[in-house]
């Protein structure tokens, strides 16, 4: 099963700016006693299926180009997070299945936390915002009602765009991409599009129809070659569905996994600040599953 | 999945790359003269077909025959005649001869002479066709008229339609080429027809074609939608001297004697020769002639039209007077029946049915319907002021034809579009024939306008008739003779769509077909390159390195579309197009440098194909980003902002060079700014595979302004 994860960041320590969302509780707003150039990666850590909870810093290891670092704070389930619902709504995806995404992503408004927010991306050939980060159901109520099919499909220009869009470091950021998969009309190449997962920090979730069987021996297709990597190097997941899944338990499950991880500040020590950094996270418990980005940009 | 139907980009000055166009009927353009035409014969021009008399009656032909003999005494309680399925009450029937247009198409194709050797007397040939011409004038009245046409290499228009006693006497005609016997015959077919007038076409063949670009079934099918009366008359004697001087003269009078005097046009063109006939010996001096297939096809094109392919019987041989004489005066002996039509829409296509049920066994025939154009059909009239029927979008064939016929091409689109499925279209299409009898141009340009609604249908069994339907008319439109613009602009018309699907494989074949016709022409060169690009395998616009070219397969296909992309590179037309696009086609292969050399050689500052300099451009900055020159990128993207401001693929392009670069907070602001752009702007990107389908509104608005 699926396994939510991660996302990572070189990033500054929000209390430090004094950054407030101003939907934010300053209560509840957690605590952070991090230092400029900490980076920030999010970690997934189910066993078959059920998030592994309790985990404290010493239980991780971390390793970035090779090199252990010490983890400076560890938390878990305490960020608000912002949500991007990317849905494909090209001729590909039309009447029943629409009308059910429609039910999916209202039913999922009422799950965000107090401080969590949604925001609706849809897409055809164009890439179109129609709700910003909220946490108005009605208003994502009616913005679902109006959305309308048609056209071809720019999946990987929208992932792009969402990917890089998801800015807010003071809320942890997912990316749900609902898509056929099938991409007609992006500029965006794979290399490209890998290069901006690597660049970002938010965490990409690709629900789609599964692959189609492959002959004994065949290679995966670059299209699943690609998606794969994607949500590899952003620790996310691919969330296959067919016509009769249940997608109000699917994008439940996603937040729910998602807001399971546990988020680990560490400051690199020991490797060069700039380039691409390899990330390797493990942790100490049999059985442990553990997804987190495998890398990031420094510098 | 593909959208059902990609943005259409017409760039703000769209190049005019083919000549000037001749607004001519197909069936007007025989070659005239020869050696002996007329001085000082105007063409007759037909005036446009209504039906209409002076008050709203309509007057049809109906020939009744019975048995081959003609049916005489019917009145109008005798026919049952139904316009678009409402029965009319006949007001009149007149059974006065109707007015005879006859086209004598003569076979001067081969050997005219005696031996190969003697020489070609075109007075001689002139003497022979001066006499035919002369029985069949003698037996026509002052109100019918007569035309001759020479059937040869070419078919070439003798003499000009005009009364027989106005026909002067051929003093020279020449002689002796290939034969052209089915693209003539089509020619003939395509003749338009006056209101009250009958058409008669009378072919004297030897039965051979080397030539021509139309075929046996092609003419039959022709026929089939054409309310001319066809007879051919086979002169099979003439056919076996000719074959027995071959014989002698080419291959000898034993195998030993061979004399090599080939008759050049047979010697070389054998290989080709279609026949309708065979020759088989029986005996001293006789020859059986069983008709082959072809001759099966022009019997049958002739039966159709209620003509007849004549071959000799036991102990005589039909002459074209002799045809003439037995069949046409029974023929002549047509009703005229005239109605005033009630229950239907005036304007428009009106199909016809008539029908006599006190004689079920006769054959009627009659014209199977009529249109009627507006009086305010003015194009540019409707522009500024739309009648009222126009303003609403076609919602049935008859309102599509009647739309088209008035030249209300908004309207016929606006319908196409919303149509679920034209389907039906095709269907009625072929089953109703030419709704303007006079005018195939304008059926074959309605068949595009379908055709184009139909491939982009999401039926694949709609898809497959549309398609279908385009091979049917790409051979109806051929120019008897040779290629003319209007073909030309209807193939161009013809690939946009094609192209416009991105399935090259369905492209393909019409591509290939356009350049057999036109084999210079820069679009159709181009639009070759972009077939064979497009079936390389590609995901959006991704230029992996899993998708460097492995294996020698794929080395040959890319070196395939790299010498076609070349094709057209060489020639100013589309020069600036094909660089672009084999760049980027480079690109997607892995070999950014060599791409990046043929956009460097784009000289397109002042050109007007803004698509194409945008796109000049984007690519440019793709193919930096696949060479490492991240800001080389972000400078390429944002000059192709500069010629197409708002364009999301640009945009994108842009933001993700931003953060290849570093510069996190441009980039989310770009991503903001992608999210946000109000309206459905235009991005030439999205036109980008599906080639030229950007011209097809250019290509259309052609071939329709052709049509008029």
């Amino acid at each position: 099963m699926v396994a939510i994860a991660v996302a990572l960041g070189l990033m500054k320590d929000p209390r430090a700016t004094s950054a407030q969302s101003p939907l934010q509780d300053p209560a509840q707003r957690p605590t952070f006693r991090i230092a400029i150039d900490a980076v920030r990666v999010e970690v997934s850590v189910r066993n078959r299926d059920k998030s592994v909870t309790g985990l404290q810093a010493p239980d991780f290891e971390l390793l970035d180009n090779d090199v252990r670092q010490e983890i400076a704070d560890l938390t878990y389930g305490k960020m608000p997070i912002d949500i991007t619902i990317a849905l494909d709504v090209s001729y590909s995806v039309t009447g029943a299945m629409l009308g059910r995404l429609r039910r999916a992503v209202v039913e999922l408004m009422r799950d965000l936390g107090p401080e969590d927010r949604l925001k609706l991306v849809l897409f055809n050939n164009r890439i179109t915002r129609t709700v910003d980060f909220t946490r108005d159901v009605r208003a994502v109520e009616r913005a679902m009602s109006a959305a309308v099919a048609g056209g071809g499909t720019v999946v990987f220009d929208t992932i792009g765009v969402a990917l890089v869009s998801a800015l807010n470091p003071e809320h942890r950021q997912l990316v749900v991409c609902f898509t056929d998969g099938e991409d007609t009309n992006s500029t965006t190449g794979a290399e490209e599009l890998i290069g901006v997962a690597r660049r970002t920090r938010a965490t990409l979730a690709l629900v789609m129809p599964p692959s189609a069987p492959r002959p004994r021996g065949a290679s995966m297709s670059r299209r699943d070659e690609l998606y794969g990597t994607l949500v590899a190097e952003t620790g996310g997941s691919r969330i296959n569905i067919v016509p009769s899944s249940n997608l109000t338990d699917t994008f439940r499950r996603i937040l729910e996994d998602f807001r399971s991880a546990y988020v680990i500040h560490f400051r690199p020590q020991g490797v060069d600040r700039t380039g691409f950094h390899t990330l390797r996270v493990s942790v100490r418990r049999e059985g442990a599953n553990v997804l987190a980005r495998r890398g990031y940009f420094g510098g | 999945m593909i959208g059902r139907r990609a943005l259409v980009l017409l760039p703000a000055a769209v190049a005019v790359w083919v000549a000037v166009s001749e607004a001519s009927y197909v069936g007007q353009t025989f070659r005239s003269g020869g050696l002996g035409k007329p001085e000082g014969l105007p063409y007759v021009r037909s005036a446009p077909q209504t039906f209409r008399a002076g008050t709203d009656a309509v007057t049809v032909d109906v020939a009744v025959r019975l048995a081959d003999k003609a049916v005489t005494g019917l009145t109008a309680d005798d026919f049952v005649l139904l316009d678009n399925g409402v029965r009319q009450r006949i007001d009149t029937v007149d059974s006065a001869p109707v007015p005879l247009d006859v086209t004598l198409v003569l076979d001067l194709s081969g050997d005219q002479r005696g031996l190969w050797v003697d020489p070609i007397d075109p007075a001689a040939v002139a003497t022979g066709v001066n006499e035919r011409v002369r029985q069949i004038a003698q037996m026509l009245r002052p109100e019918d008229r007569l035309r001759v046409v020479a059937s040869e290499t070419y078919g070439t228009e003798l003499i000009a339609l005009q009364p027989a006693s106005s026909i002067a006497p051929l003093r020279q005609v020449r002689s002796g080429g290939l034969a052209s016997l089915y693209d003539t015959v089509v020619g003939a077919l395509l003749q338009p027809v006056e209101p009250n007038r009958r058409h008669v076409v009378l072919v004297a063949t030897k039965g051979k074609d080397t030539v021509s670009a139309t075929s046996a079934p092609a003419v039959r099918f022709i026929a089939s939608r054409s309310d001319v009366l066809l007879h051919v008359v086979m002169l099979e004697t003439e056919a076996d001297n000719e074959e027995t001087r071959h014989r002698v003269q080419c291959m000898g009078i034993t195998k030993d004697v061979a004399l090599g005097l080939c008759w050049p046009t047979r010697r070389f063109w054998v290989p080709l020769m279609r026949a309708t006939m065979s020759t088989i010996p029986l005996g001293e001096g006789g020859f059986n002639h069983p008709l082959l297939p072809d001759g099966l096809a022009l019997a049958e094109a002739a039966t159709l039209t209620g003509g007849a392919l004549h071959q000799a019987a036991m102990f005589t041989e039909p002459t074209p007077a002799g045809v003439f004489r037995q069949a046409f005066d029974e023929f002549r002996q047509s009703y005229q029946l005239r109605y005033t039509p009630q229950g239907a829409r005036r304007e428009g296509w009106h199909a016809l049915t008539v029908t006599v049920p006190g004689a079920p066994n006769a054959t009627v025939r009659a014209r199977r319907g009529y249109a009627i154009t507006a009086p305010a059909a003015q194009p540019k009239r409707y522009a500024t002021s739309p009648a009222p029927d126009a303003s609403r979008a076609p919602a049935t064939f008859d309102e599509l034809i009647e739309a088209y016929s008035r030249d209300d091409y908004q309207a016929v689109t606006a319908a196409l579009r919303s149509w679920q499925d034209p389907s039906p279209l095709i269907r009625r299409l072929d089953a109703t024939g030419n709704p303007w009898p006079a005018a195939p141009r304008r059926e074959a340009a309605l068949a595009l306008e379908i055709a184009e609604s139909g491939l982009f249908s999401r039926r694949q069994a709609t898809q497959d008739e549309a398609r279908n339907l385009l091979l049917r008319f790409q051979r109806l439109i051929r120019h008897p003779l040779e290629p003319d613009a209007f073909e030309r602009y209807w193939l161009w018309a013809e690939l946009t769509i094609v192209q416009g699907k991105i399935r090259p494989g369905l492209a393909e074949p019409f591509v290939r077909h356009a350049l057999t016709r036109f084999p210079e022409e820069p679009r159709f060169l181009l639009a070759r390159a972009i077939v064979t690009d497009q079936m390389f395998p590609f995901m959006g616009a991704v230029p992996s390195s899993a998708q460097t070219l492995t294996g020698t397969a794929t080395q040959s296909h890319a070196a395939n579309v790299a010498q076609q992309y070349g094709a057209a590179i060489k020639l100013p037309e589309t020069a600036t197009e094909a660089r672009v696009r084999l760049a980027w086609f480079l690109h997607r292969v892995g070999r950014d440098d060599d791409a990046l050399a043929q956009l460097d050689e784009v000289q397109d500052e002042s050109s007007k194909d803004t698509v194409m300099r945008y796109l000049h451009q984007l690519f440019r900055g793709h193919i930096q980003m696949g060479l490492g020159r991240h800001d080389a990128a972000v400078q390429a993207f944002r000059t192709a902002l500069e010629r197409w401001p708002g364009a999301q693929s640009a945009q994108v392009a842009l933001m993700n060079a931003l953060v290849h670069t570093g510069r996190r907070e441009e980039a989310a602001a770009m991503a903001e700014r992608i999210q946000t752009a109000p309206g459905d702007g235009a991005d030439p990107w999205l036109a980008y595979w599906h080639g030229d389908y950007r011209f097809y509104l250019a290509a259309m608005s052609t071939v329709r302004e052709m049509i008029r």
